[in-house]
């Protein structure tokens, strides 16, 4: 009995180590394999059979797997069950492996693809349509606790949507509440944080660090354009961001400018408010019962996730308050703008989210399909407000917001089939007669038998 | 066999086999031959390639595509957030007409005016029931902030003191709201203690939760705030929870002074109405018909009448013989209070919260004033030790 590691082993056990407390998704051919307590973990989790593979230290070596194809599913129900998955995919294909093999000396026969983590896929840091809700915004925050104050960095990376604000230390409880993060990540000898916690280096944490890098990923030179940011507000993105780095491996998603969320804009309500009133959540769980699922009549997820947002942070501010409702007062008067309105919006596709995939590097000829098609509509709402009278403050300055974009909405009709698909891997998106020689090259490939009938 | 290729009858292979026919022999089978040929080798490379440069070539347009999207991807952003912000727009305005909601008037000063509120989700589940939900006012202003709300469990109180928080979140959520009208004076904070909290299960008392979720409202609520309060003491022995609810309600009206809705079944709190000015008593209805208790779910100026305990307790299902029980003792207790002067005797006598507090800042006042007529600039360190040690003897002094 041989009690040395294989070679697939040591290389096993080195990602392990590297993905820590996450599940690790070890990639074999078409398949994610787990091993060890990951494998009992993610069996009992997804309800697939436990097998064995081998053998380590004399014991056999616990085992499941999901196919490649079907990963999403799977890992929105581990991600669901609370867990965060490390994806470790090959690097390189067996035949570049065997020739590494070759020049290295070593037998090629039994060359082993190099693997890394690619990504880690954590409840915060999700993009992909199967895996988030389309009526919930899926908020990351980081928690910075300083000397003086606790700083807050949330953001949505589905969208790209970034917020800094400060509170009191005995106000934290009120401000997580407030935001329902899915993920909560702060220094890693840091207690006052209630809940579940990832640990971070404190090193992670340093508000120079995160002034530099938001500018750097913003291209400015300075902040202020952008609000007014207190020290703890930049640890805490500078925490947020090294964990975005962590977690996409030095792939940054889309974050837009950060806003500062200011003292007092809203009104206040602490974690027992919440609940007692039932807000997002009744007090069984689920969003039934719940004031948002009484209120909610939103034609798009966007809306939904807007709306949420609305009812979790009411504002304290009375012209912003005021505006708000001219703006519902002015739909509630014109039933049939707000029936055309509806009809139009509920056809829109989600371009919030497509641009996060796109922008990540994770999006698709679909998302690309989405983004032409909902910019579509967009004129459409803001030539319907256009022809509409006495369009309210608020009202108008959204309508403009709407437009511009009629040159890459042509460029993307041209250039794109009705309706894209989600593999870009197979082609077929690109529509005829918008590239001559890519439609020549088609003729060839795709009129195979009458080429060859032809001869 | 992969690809492409010639297949003919064997009786014509023959020919083809000859070699200069221009067809190189690929495979024989039962009954026939098949060939290729140095041209349709060519064409099919020609096609394979094809397909593969295919491939790139919308690879590559994709990638140019997506450049240009991230390009335009702050005002693609701008113009998604717009979109939801219309539709939330035109969904509330959706909402107001299906439910018949009002536009709130909103007003800077700490009032809250509502007439025929709803609680939007009750009313919602009554209506699926075929029932209708009984709609009430609340009024409170800045000389009536604090409305007492007693009468029979599931009378509808905690229904009344959620519908009004929920129509003023609502409102400043900058949606129409539940009710025939509205007058919303901002508020800085919503704090709400309904119902049971799910803190019980992390193993803190019922009792222990709620005492902390009161201290955090005595200690933040600012006058622009608005409370609701329900039951609080209920976790305690009577004497205790009375005495509790009675110390909250005055450091509510005397201190904080903000909008106040604190529902509770101690009718001796009802005194409180004598001594605190913008303080009103309120109670839901209830009736007793034929023996049976009828909840109307309407509120009422005014004390409530008498507790609807057992009425509620029958009610609810409790056995005949508990409840006759229960009503003997009941008696026994009732002539026990017309003797004594009951739970609630001797309070209309004690002090207000707020002004035994003032005693005691008068008696400090010596203290204060010796602090402020300190120059702390001007004293050594030596010096300031010095004075520390005597305001620490005269506070003692002013103790005793």
């Amino acid at each position: 009995m041989s009690s040395k590691p294989t070679p697939m082993m040591q290389q096993y056990l080195a990602l392990k180590r590297e993905a820590g407390d996450a599940l690790l998704f070890y990639r074999m051919g078409d398949f994610f394999e787990l091993f060890f307590d990951d494998a009992k973990v993610a069996a009992g989790i997804l309800d697939i059979a436990l097998t064995t593979r081998g053998e380590h230290g004399g014991e056999p070596v616990p085992m499941c797997g999901v196919p490649v194809h079907a990963a999403e599913g799977y890992l929105a129900r581990l991600i669901k069950g609370g867990c965060r998955v490390a994806i470790a995919e090959q690097t390189e294909t067996p035949e570049e492996a065997k020739a590494r093999a070759k020049r290295e000396g070593t037998p090629t026969s039994k060359a082993l693809v190099a693997r890394d983590i690619v990504r880690f896929v954590t409840a915060g840091t999700l993009t992909e349509e199967a895996l988030l809700e389309p009526r919930r915004a899926n908020l990351l925050v980081a928690v910075a606790p300083l000397r003086d104050g606790v700083g807050l960095a949330a953001c949505d990376i589905s969208t790209g949507r970034m917020e800094l604000e400060e509170c009191a230390p005995h106000a934290l409880d009120a401000a997580l509440a407030r935001l329902g993060a899915s993920e909560i990540v702060a220094p890693e000898d840091c207690d006052d944080v209630p809940g579940e916690v990832i640990a971070r280096p404190r090193a992670d944490f340093r508000s120079e660090e995160g002034e530099a890098r938001l500018k750097a990923i913003h291209g400015i030179a300075t902040l202020d354009g952008l609000g007014s940011f207190t020290r703890p507000m930049l640890a805490a993105a500078a925490g947020l961001i090294a964990y975005l780095d962590h977690a996409g491996r030095g792939s940054l998603p889309f974050l837009l400018p950060p806003v500062a969320r200011g003292h007092g804009a809203h009104l206040a309500m602490d974690a027992a408010t919440r609940t007692s009133l039932e807000i997002l959540e009744a007090q069984g769980g689920g969003r039934a019962g719940s004031l948002i699922a009484c209120v909610d009549r939103c034609a798009t997820g966007a809306g939904a996730r807007q709306l949420a947002e609305d009812l979790s942070a009411p504002l304290a501010d009375r012209s912003a308050i005021e505006e708000r409702i001219a703006g519902v007062q002015h739909f509630h008067a014109d039933p049939l703008l707000r029936a055309d309105l509806r009809a139009v919006l509920r056809q829109a596709p989600d371009i919030g989210r497509a641009l996060g995939r796109l922008v990540a590097g994770r999006g698709s000829p679909r998302d690309l399909g989405q983004i032409r098609d909902g910019l579509a509509e967009a004129r459409r709402v803001r030539e319907m407000l256009a022809a509409s009278a006495d369009l309210p403050g608020l009202l108008q300055r959204m309508a403009d917001a709407l437009g511009g974009h009629a040159a890459l909405v042509d460029h993307l009709a041209r250039a794109l089939v009705p309706s894209p698909p989600t593999e870009r891997g197979q082609g077929n998106f690109i529509a005829a007669g918008y590239d001559h020689a890519l439609d020549a090259l088609r003729e060839t490939s795709g009129n195979a038998r009458r080429a060859i009938a032809a001869l | 066999m992969l690809g492409y290729f010639i297949e003919v009858p064997a009786k014509h292979g023959d020919k083809l086999m000859a070699a200069d026919s221009g067809f190189t022999h690929r495979q024989t089978m039962a009954g026939a031959v098949r060939f290729n040929s140095l041209g349709l080798h060519e064409e099919a490379t020609r096609i394979a390639e094809a397909g593969a440069h295919a491939l790139a070539a919308e690879e590559a347009h994709f990638e140019d595509l997506v450049g240009e999207v991230v390009l335009a991807r702050e005002a693609i952003a701008a113009t998604a957030a717009a979109l939801a912000r219309i539709d939330v727009c035109a969904a509330l305005a959706e909402r107001a007409v299906d439910g018949d909601w009002a536009r709130p008037e909103i007003l800077d000063e700490p009032c809250l005016e509502v007439t025929g509120g709803r609680h939007p989700v009750v009313e919602q589940a009554l209506a699926k029931g075929g029932e209708r939900f009984v709609a009430n006012d609340c009024s409170l202003g800045s000389d009536d902030r604090l409305w007492l709300i007693g009468g029979p469990n599931m009378g509808g109180k905690s229904t009344f003191l959620r519908q009004n928080a929920l129509i003023l979140l609502l409102a400043q959520a900058g949606s129409f709201v539940p009710a025939a009208a509205a007058r919303i004076g901002l508020a800085d904070r919503l704090f709400s203690r309904v119902g049971a909290s799910d803190n019980l299960a992390r193993g803190r008392s019922t009792f222990m939760v709620e005492m902390v979720e009161t201290a955090a409202i005595l200690s933040q609520a600012t006058t622009r705030s608005f409370v609701i309060l329900d039951e609080v003491g209920r976790g305690t022995s009577t004497y205790d929870g009375m005495a509790l609810a009675w110390a909250v309600v005055e450091a509510v009206h005397e201190q904080l002074k903000c909008r106040c809705l604190f529902a509770t079944h101690y009718h001796e709190l009802s005194r409180l109405a004598e001594t605190c000015d913008a303080l009103s008593l309120h109670h839901v209805r209830a009736r007793e018909w034929k023996g049976e208790l009828v909840l109307l779910h309407e509120l009422a100026k005014g004390a409530a009448d008498r507790s609807y305990g057992l009425s509620v307790a029958k009610l609810a299902g409790v056995p005949g013989p508990v409840i006759r029980r229960a009503k003997a003792v009941l008696e026994k207790l009732e002539k026990g209070r017309e003797a004594t002067g009951g739970l609630g005797a001797g309070l209309g006598e004690l002090p207000l919260f707020a002004v035994s507090a003032q005693t005691q800042d008068e008696e400090r006042d010596r203290l204060r004033e010796a602090l402020e007529s300190l120059d702390v600039d001007a004293l050594s360190p030596r010096e300031a030790l010095d004075t520390l040690y005597a305001l620490k003897a005269q506070a003692i002094a002013d103790e005793h």
